[in-house]
């Protein structure tokens, strides 16, 4: 208390001179209710701001003095416990959603680049803020994140409210759907792409995945074609150009589909109507010839051909929602990039790389094709740790440890290759380039003997495999293995011992983001190995440092230093982790309300620990055909087919699991280590 | 009101010494307040606790009405049987009430703009809000039927201060609406800065429909007291024996028969027929001195009592702020 009213003409509220002299202070005491702002006390604190704030020049030095205020007050508000008393949690999420309001309506300074920039971390702690619709900061959160899109130069967010669209009504709450669309919405501009495209696009992709009433539908649409102004000409065509794409044909939906509730749109449904034809992606001749060009022509009279070509595609990823055509696109034209070793291509195929795994996070010839980029550039350390992630990300992925392997081999760093692919043993996780690499590193390391009884095993398993037969016949002959694969000899690498703790070629946040990420997979590893003294103060330091990261938050459970009281507001992968180590089913049930998408993997959890009907419900699980379920989830399955022999009966997963216990935890921590910051590239 | 606990009172009392108009008025509010049940008082005072000073007091205050007021999922204090509040005799059901609704948040919620885009940005969606509401179109309720969608799913359960439409039906059809019941019904907090002009909406419903949707639990209509609020000068307390409350006007121009009976009410779903009007206030209210306001309204308070019987023989109510 103790201001005057600033209600007269238009000079600065009183309140803001105590907002300069101490803005965190002062902004604390806006957001809780507490500030003497008359006459705005009795207004909603955003709507209050607006007042306090709004009339301010743009360039005003207090704007950016808010920005930092709002900034920092979320940041302390991310290091605290989530109270567990429902008011104290609602007042909380209030306070929080309030900030980001403030945010969107008044776009201090830098404030949106920091909600950009943060959005993984935002998303995972707003998640945890979720009680009503009244009460709701990851709304709050999304809805600013939409809002701001075009004041950020930050990364394409489309995928991102695709699947909001799409889960609104089913993981998520119904009312998310508006938070999809005015993320399509408010998406940057893009050359030859009308504005609605993309949300039409959303709209459709919401209609198919949750099959809406006539009545539901005709709400979405007439409110949205309200505030579009066009003729009615125009809608048809660009509705029929949508449902004309293949996916909408596969799945046999016409032309008007579900716009059938609207008159002008139903026309599309009579026998001579001329519909527009469907978006097209470019088609595989147009990538084959941008190929061909490359490899006569230096990349940089290529480079404006490339990015028309991508802009095409990416047009009509954001036109239908539809991504497989431009990852195709990235595989190949990506690939042929990298494979020049000019700097700048590399650089395109890496970004073109980091396109591709924004629209499929989990797809494996993306992740690959990413570090062949960093390496083929010299950036080795990056390479290192965008393979780590890979194998990291893609957990039962044979091919992404080989290829870890042989690049560990090419650093002369044959002692962790061989870790490395003793795990893959130990794991079930093996093929023919297994095998040649066991034979190959025991040649190096242990000598003929170890390398021939290597070979013996591997022809055993493989008796049709020429390689390993070869490998078995020089033994015997007495002849040397080489150890370095060929393409390493052809590109040596320039030598690095510790990539994780380098920071050459790391320039990039990203790849200094999936650094901590690896150096936490490590951490997390050596904890499983024993609990050492070493490793729990690395955990309590990184915890300190972030303490809404999950994978700290994991590490914690597992070291046994988190707190009990928080354990139920924990992230999920830690309230996973901790139900595991407490073999815990009631907590897997809460986590499967929680994260639905995660069911089966709580399912599985719940089965291993006895639960007769969780281990009915995994019998019909396993014998099902995979659905759209999460990278890690899906790969889980035949993963499990595979270490449960088969079985396919209640009984027969019951015995299975209890024989094979330990096997089926390490791939329950395998799945669930994977999706931490699975967004971490899609958002 | 007196409370129990001697801090609370002491910092009641230090409040009222206090030299600026808004923090003597503050601290009037508790001292002239009659509708608080004994069982509110402690329920407030057990959430405060003891207190150091008059901030903490206020500070208090703020927290109980953030935690036990302004909730979600639960019914407020203010509607619990148990905490007896004061006022509910039920109002005939046919009877409307009127309410003006602040849209800039629901606004830019719908349409996904900011501030910083600038007025006419804000007057193109309101205007593209209040035209769809107007032609009564398809699309046109589509589009409003969603805005209200989105804008009751931010709406919690907090008590909502309205009052009856017959009592102002005059100013309610005035061209000028928006104006004349911000400041009839005291709403200070609608005052506009420079460019930053205030969308608001009439909203008209029937007592019946704010009984229908109430919570079991909770008394649907009850008469404001200084506790359903945050600390609050604008707001002035009733004499019990007048039945609801009264709304304090931002102007000094009017007798007793001005003063507007005014109530809290418990959430209902705002539709397409209870808005009435949409206006945008750009006039500030004013200019009046807070004590000004204050002693006039009580003025009329004291008017009024003389033609309630029940009255007849009581203490004075009130005191003319210096």
């Amino acid at each position: 208390m103790g201001l005057a009213s600033g209600k007269a003409g238009g000079e600065r509220h009183p309140w803001i001179a105590v907002f300069e002299a101490d803005p965190a202070t002062a902004f604390d005491r806006l957001i809780r209710g507490y500030a003497d702002v008359s006459p705005y006390q009795r207004a909603e604190v955003p709507d209050a701001a607006r007042m306090l704030f709004g009339s301010l020049p743009a360039d005003d030095p207090v704007r950016a003095l808010l920005g930092t205020s709002i900034t920092g007050w979320l940041n302390a508000r991310r290091r605290e416990p989530i109270p567990t008393d429902r008011r104290r949690r609602g007042r909380l999420i209030r306070e929080i959603s309030d900030s980001f309001e403030i945010i969107r309506a008044l776009e201090p300074g830098g404030a949106a680049q920091w909600v950009h920039a943060n959005r993984i971390r935002l998303m995972d702690w707003t998640s945890r803020l979720v009680d009503s619709s009244a009460r709701d900061a990851r709304a709050a959160f999304l809805l600013t994140l939409a809002v701001m899109q075009p004041v950020v130069e930050g990364e394409d967010l489309t995928r991102l409210w695709m699947d909001i669209c799409r889960e609104a009504g089913g993981v998520l709450p119904g009312d998310y759907l508006d938070v999809g669309l005015m993320g399509l919405r408010r998406l940057p501009k893009m050359a030859h792409q009308t504005a609605e495209a993309p949300w039409l696009a959303g709209l459709a992709q919401w209609a198919m995945a949750r099959e809406p009433s006539e009545q539901q539908f005709a709400a979405e649409w007439l409110a949205l074609k309200r505030v579009y102004p066009r003729q009615p000409g125009q809608w048809r065509k660009e509705i029929a150009a949508l449902l004309r794409t293949r996916q909408y044909q596969d799945a046999e939906i016409e032309p008007p589909a579900w716009w059938a509730c609207d008159p002008e749109m139903a026309v599309m449904s009579r026998p001579n109507a001329k519909l527009a034809d469907g978006h097209r992606s470019p088609m595989p001749d147009e990538c084959r010839a941008l190929i061909d060009r490359l490899q006569t022509t230096p990349y940089g009279e290529v480079a404006s051909a490339i990015d028309t070509f991508m802009q095409a595609h990416v047009r009509f990823a954001r036109a239908t929602g539809i991504s497989h055509h431009l990852v195709a696109a990235v595989h190949q034209l990506g690939t042929a990039l990298a494979k020049t070793r000019d700097e700048a291509a590399s650089i395109r195929a890496e970004d073109l790389a980091r396109l591709a795994l924004h629209w499929q996070p989990f797809d494996a010839h993306s992740w690959n094709l990413w570090a062949d980029a960093l390496e083929a550039r010299g950036a080795v350390a990056a390479s290192e740790i965008v393979r780590r992630e890979y194998v990291g990300r893609l957990p039962f992925n044979v091919d992404a440890r080989n290829q870890l392997a042989e690049m560990l081999i090419a650093l002369d760093r044959c002692e962790e290759a061989r870790t490395l692919v003793d795990r893959c043993f130990e794991e079930g996780l093996v093929n023919e380039v297994v095998h040649s690499l066991r034979i190959r590193l025991a040649a190096q390391l242990d000598g003929i003997e170890a390398a021939r009884e290597a070979a013996e095993a591997a022809v055993e398993e493989f008796a049709d495999n020429k390689l390993l037969a070869d490998f078995k016949s020089k033994i015997g002959r007495g002849e040397n293995l080489w150890v370095t694969s060929f393409r390493y000899q052809e590109h040596p690498l320039a030598p690095v011992s510790n990539a994780l703790a380098a920071t050459g070629g790391a320039g990039d946040g990203m790849i200094i983001r999936l650094r901590d990420l690896a150096h936490a997979r490590t951490l997390g590893e050596r904890l499983i190995a024993g609990s050492d003294a070493t490793a729990v103060a690395e955990v309590t330091a990184l915890l300190a440092e972030e303490p809404d990261f999950a994978y700290a938050q994991l590490l914690a459970v597992r070291a046994g230093i988190w707190a009990a009281d928080e354990a139920e507001l924990a992230s999920v992968p830690a309230a996973f982790e901790r139900a595991l180590a407490d073999e815990d089913a009631q907590v897997f049930a809460s986590l499967a309300k929680r994260a639905p998408k995660l069911e089966a993997l709580t399912l599985v959890a719940r089965a291993l620990f006895g639960d007769v009907d969780a281990q009915d419900r995994i019998a019909n699980w396993l014998s099902e055909a995979a659905t759209d379920e999460t990278g890690p989830i899906s790969d889980m399955r035949p993963r499990l087919r595979v270490i449960l022999g088969g079985a396919t009966d209640a009984d027969a997963v019951a015995a299975g699991l209890s024989s094979q216990r330990e096997k089926v935890l390490t791939v329950l921590r395998r799945v669930n280590e994977a999706l931490i910051d699975s967004d971490l590239i899609a958002a | 009101m007196r409370f129990d606990n001697s801090t609370l009172q002491n910092a009641v009392d230090e409040l009222r010494l206090c030299t600026p108009q808004e923090h003597r008025a503050t601290a009037d509010n508790y001292v002239f307040e009659e509708a608080v049940s004994a069982e509110r008082t402690a329920t407030f005072e057990t959430f405060v606790g003891d207190v150091a000073n008059d901030q903490a007091l206020t500070d208090g205050h703020v927290d109980y009405v953030r935690g036990n007021i302004e909730i979600d999922g639960e019914t407020p204090d203010t509607f619990r049987i148990d905490l007896r509040p004061s006022g509910t005799n039920r109002p005939d059901e046919a009877q409307d009430l009127v309410r003006v609704e602040g849209l800039l948040g629901p606004l830019e919620a719908c349409f996904g703009f900011r501030a910083s885009d600038g007025y006419d940005v804000l007057l193109r969606h309101y205007e593209t809000i209040k035209k769809a509401w107007q032609d009564g179109s398809h699309d046109g309720s589509a589009l409003v039927d969603k805005f209200l969608e989105i804008w009751n799913a931010r709406r919690d359960e907090r008590p909502a201060f309205s009052t009856f439409l017959d009592g102002l039906r005059e100013d309610a059809e005035n061209a000028d609406w928006q104006h004349l019941l911000r400041d009839r019904l005291g709403l200070a907090h609608y005052e506009p800065r420079p460019g930053t002009p205030i969308p608001v909406a009439l909203m008209v419903y029937s007592v019946r429909e704010v009984i229908t949707a109430a919570r079991a639990d909770a008394v649907p209509i009850t008469c404001p007291t200084v506790l359903d609020s945050k600390p609050w000068p604008y707001y002035f307390p009733a004499p019990e024996v007048m039945p609801y409350g009264r709304a304090m006007a931002l102007r000094t121009d009017g007798g007793e028969e001005s003063l507007q009976p005014e109530i809290l009410h418990t959430r209902i779903e705002f539709k397409r027929s209870h808005i009435k009007a949409m206006a945008l206030i750009e006039r500030p209210w004013g200019p009046k001195e807070l004590r000004d306001l204050r002693n006039h309204h009580l003025l009329k308070i004291r008017l009024a009592l003389l033609d309630e019987l029940a009255a007849t023989g009581r203490p004075e109510f009130g005191e003319d702020m210096p």
